[in-house]
């Protein structure tokens, strides 16, 4: 699956530990998550989308 | 906490002597040694598990994200891939001693099973991690 996270969490100046932290998971998990090799589960999800104030669509693309 | 350990200690105790105790039962030839090897080769093992019971419950907090790291999807891959391969192993070994008639010791059998499972597990995590790293 495709997201933005990779340019949002740019955008914000925050590394990947930084994010990682916020979130409550290791730093490999969001590594993983950029690079489209491991899909969050909802409840992770819910919560990036949050930490970054988007709907969840807005940071997920299924790639249809 | 110092009730806490002191119960851990005395579980682990009475756990290590009372699986001495079984084992000797078993081995009229030579009990007291039987018992006593039992004992202190379960001494540790039972330690951990009454630090598990008594102290972790108290000084351990469990971590409420753990279902959401990469890690924890790793080791379920690894899990589910090391029980398909034991499955696999434990048939052809059935098959084996059916038509042979002939079968090695079942300690053998399970400890081999047992590290099997084990050492499955930790080649696949390390697999499925470099893999999707």
């Amino acid at each position: 699956m495709r997201n933005s996270l990779t340019e949002r969490r740019a955008e914000r100046g925050w590394s990947q530990a930084e994010l990682a932290e916020r979130l409550g998971v290791s730093r490999q998990t969001i590594i993983s998550i950029e690079k489209g090799r491991f899909d969050p589960s909802l409840p992770l999800a819910f919560r990036l989308a949050e930490e970054f104030g988007v709907a969840i669509e807005d940071l997920f693309d299924p790639e249809r | 906490m110092f009730a806490r350990w002191t119960l851990t200690i005395a579980f682990a105790l009475v756990a290590a002597a009372a699986i001495g105790a079984v084992a000797s039962v078993f081995n009229p030839e030579a009990p007291l040694v039987t018992g006593v090897v039992f004992a202190a080769a379960t001494l540790g093992p039972a330690g951990a598990l009454g630090w598990f019971l008594f102290v972790s419950p108290k000084t351990v907090t469990p971590d409420p994200n753990a279902e959401d790291n990469v890690e924890n999807t790793w080791l379920q891959k690894a899990a589910a891939g090391a029980f398909t391969d034991l499955l696999i192993v434990l048939a052809i070994a059935l098959t084996v001693v059916s038509v042979t008639g002939r079968s090695p010791d079942a300690e053998i059998l399970l400890l081999g099973a047992v590290v099997l499972a084990m050492g499955d597990v930790a080649i696949r995590y390390v697999v499925t991690a470099r893999r999707e790293r």
